[in-house]
């Protein structure tokens, strides 16, 4: 899966599962800010990710340093990069 | 203050929900408690079998000393004069290695388990001191439980944890003294390689305070608390299940349906049951999909094969104290998907201890002998080709497989345990008995898993009138149950409100 992929599956996902709207999913909006999700929120959001790319998230101490979509695109990229690909 | 005619509808009416409805009924609040089995409190209550009784859901607490935990929650719940039980303060746990063929007594107090544990392992007597005083400083960081430590929300904590196995591997390369570490995460259903190390400080740290068990067994702790909540006005409907959570085109609950087509007037609603049953309760649009996904996706706590065998005298053994049966060394094995139940670890309790007066108590006096439990991990997939079927229906392939892994266990137990060679066993259970009975859909016996790789619900949730409880939510088990209680009471009446009562209860 390419990264651009990657960031489209995540968008995607997280677009449905928070009733947001995908055109607002700019790399720079603010989680909290820009998009209304708070603290709680980011717990589901693991659930979310988790789930689409069949990865383990847990409590990663990594996901409160999460501020913005574009650190999200990194955070799950770089999770992709660390376990081998789930066969498409 | 409650608004004309409605109630704070509390669903479910396990240790949770009755705690729950008797904290907001002392309150004033005008309280319904729903449960959809016909008797409160069905896990806690147990069962009798020719003449035996078996506890299902209390075998033994800790922080019952007089100034425990749950003492003091008892004490506020009104149940301060429940007649209670001391296990052996020199064994209330005794762990048996049939590998290595070690014995090991646990006794009472912090002081004296260390004690005894660096008698067993003397080359990890500094491990030993050392891990005593992180469990002890652990366990009183908890504002539920050490009553002057500054309050915070168990949220806070949910990051930067590490796990029981990661403290254990640290500190010693001895198997055997890991596995007398965590032996009581078969009291909590989850892997010390998944269990944070502050949750099992905070269980197993209670039991190290002091043991006991209330005479008569969760039978007497049921009822006390059924007769409280007669006494404090609470309207209970038993036998019948909430369908649905209406909103009324808003975003609070405004009503409760019943599935007997009756409806109840809604003020708020706390949630008791397992997290799974809260989502098909929930109009489309009232939470947003990924929370409900979120609570489908928790894993439950380990299940179990469960044997009920009874002997007609007391077993010394079994008197004020349990047996952990370990066929190796490393209890890890036991948390693995192809753990078999004849591979142990066994947790064998025995029968609840009488009450002193037995004319008042029919069922004790009734005794035609003495009852235990033995319980092994079980693996829920095993059961997967049944998952269809309910009691008093299952085919006979099942029953075939049930038996056969029952046989398996039972030799198991009496080919290393001595003790029991007087025992009838009676009945049995696998994990689709726990599904069925406990009312745990991924058969669980302590509901859904704390671990270091899920998020448990927290008793907030996007609803502001909905609030949740139960052992999934702060800790498993009668303590863990009553403390989620408590803090869903505190969202509901001011946390101040409740911290204060409290810490004033003393």
């Amino acid at each position: 899966m390419t990264d651009q992929k990657v960031i489209e599956r995540a968008n995607a996902a997280l677009a449905q599962e928070f009733e947001l709207d995908l055109g607002s999913m700019l790399p720079d909006a603010l989680f909290r800010e820009d998009l209304g999700l708070d603290s709680l929120d980011t717990v589901d959001m693991v659930v979310v990710l988790e789930q689409e790319f069949g990865i383990k998230i847990g409590k990663d101490p990594a996901i409160a340093s999460i501020r913005t979509v574009g650190d999200m695109h990194a955070y799950i990229l770089g999770k992709k990069r660390e376990i081998s690909p789930s066969p498409e | 203050m409650s608004s004309p005619g409605k109630s704070i509808v509390v669903i479910g009416g396990g240790v949770s929900g009755m705690a729950t409805a008797l904290v907001l009924a002392k309150h004033g609040r005008a309280v319904c408690l729903v449960e959809k089995k016909p008797k409160l409190g069905a896990t806690l209550r147990g069962f009798s079998r020719c003449g035996a009784i078996f506890d299902t859901g209390l075998h033994y607490a800790g922080g019952l000393h007089p100034e425990g935990a749950l003492t003091r929650y008892f004490r506020l719940l009104g149940l301060e004069s429940l007649p209670l039980v001391e296990f052996n303060r020199n064994d209330f746990d005794h762990v048996r290695f049939i590998a290595s063929g070690r014995e090991i007594a646990l006794p009472v107090g912090h002081e004296a388990i260390l004690d005894t544990l660096c008698g067993h392992f003397p080359a990890d007597r500094v491990f030993l001191r050392d891990y005593f005083k992180r469990l002890r400083n652990s366990f009183f960081s908890s504002a539920f439980l050490y009553f002057s430590t500054e309050f915070r929300a168990a949220m806070n904590e949910a990051l930067h944890q590490e796990s029981l196995a990661t403290v254990l591997a640290k500190g010693t390369g001895d198997r055997c003294l890991r596995t007398v570490l965590s032996i009581h995460s078969l009291l909590y259903g989850v892997s010390p390689e998944e269990t944070p190390f502050i949750q099992h400080a905070r269980i197993a740290g209670s039991y190290l305070e002091g043991v006991k068990t209330v005479a008569g067994g969760g039978r007497v702790l049921a009822e006390a608390m059924e007769a409280k909540l007669d006494e404090a006005g609470v309207e209970i409907h038993r036998g019948v299940a909430v369908t649905k959570l209406l909103f009324a085109g808003g975003k609070d609950v405004t009503e409760v349906s019943l599935g007997d087509g009756r409806h109840i007037s809604a003020e708020g609603v706390v949630f008791t049951a397992h997290p799974a049953f809260l989502p098909p309760m929930l109009p489309d649009g009232a939470v947003k999909p990924a929370f409900i996904r979120r609570l489908q996706s928790l894993e439950d706590t380990f299940s179990s094969y469960t044997l009920f065998g009874k002997s007609d005298s007391p077993i010394p053994a079994l008197h004020g104290s349990n047996l952990f049966l370990c066929l190796e060394d490393d209890i890890s094995r036991a948390f693995r998907p192809d753990c078999r139940a004849e591979c142990g670890p066994f947790y064998i309790s025995g029968s609840p201890a009488p009450h002193k007066d037995t004319s008042t108590d029919t069922d004790t006096a009734q005794r035609t002998g003495w009852g235990l439990t033995a319980f092994a991990p079980g693996n829920a997939n095993e059961c997967a080709p049944w998952a269809a079927s309910r009691p008093g229906s299952r085919p006979d392939a099942y029953k075939a497989f049930k038996t056969r892994r029952l046989d398996c266990m039972r030799a198991v137990l009496l080919e290393h345990c001595p003790e029991l060679t007087s025992v009838t066993f009676l009945e049995g259970g696998t994990p689709l008995t726990n599904r069925d009975f406990l009312d745990s859909p991924g058969c669980g016996l302590y509901g859904t898993k704390h671990s270091l790789k899920q998020f448990s619900p927290l008793p907030a949730t996007r609803v502001a009138n909905l609030w949740m409880a139960g052992q999934s939510v702060i800790a498993p088990g009668i303590l863990g149950a009553i403390i989620s209680a408590f803090v869903a009471c505190g969202f509901i009446l001011g946390m101040d409100t409740v911290r204060r009562e409290i810490a004033a209860c003393a």
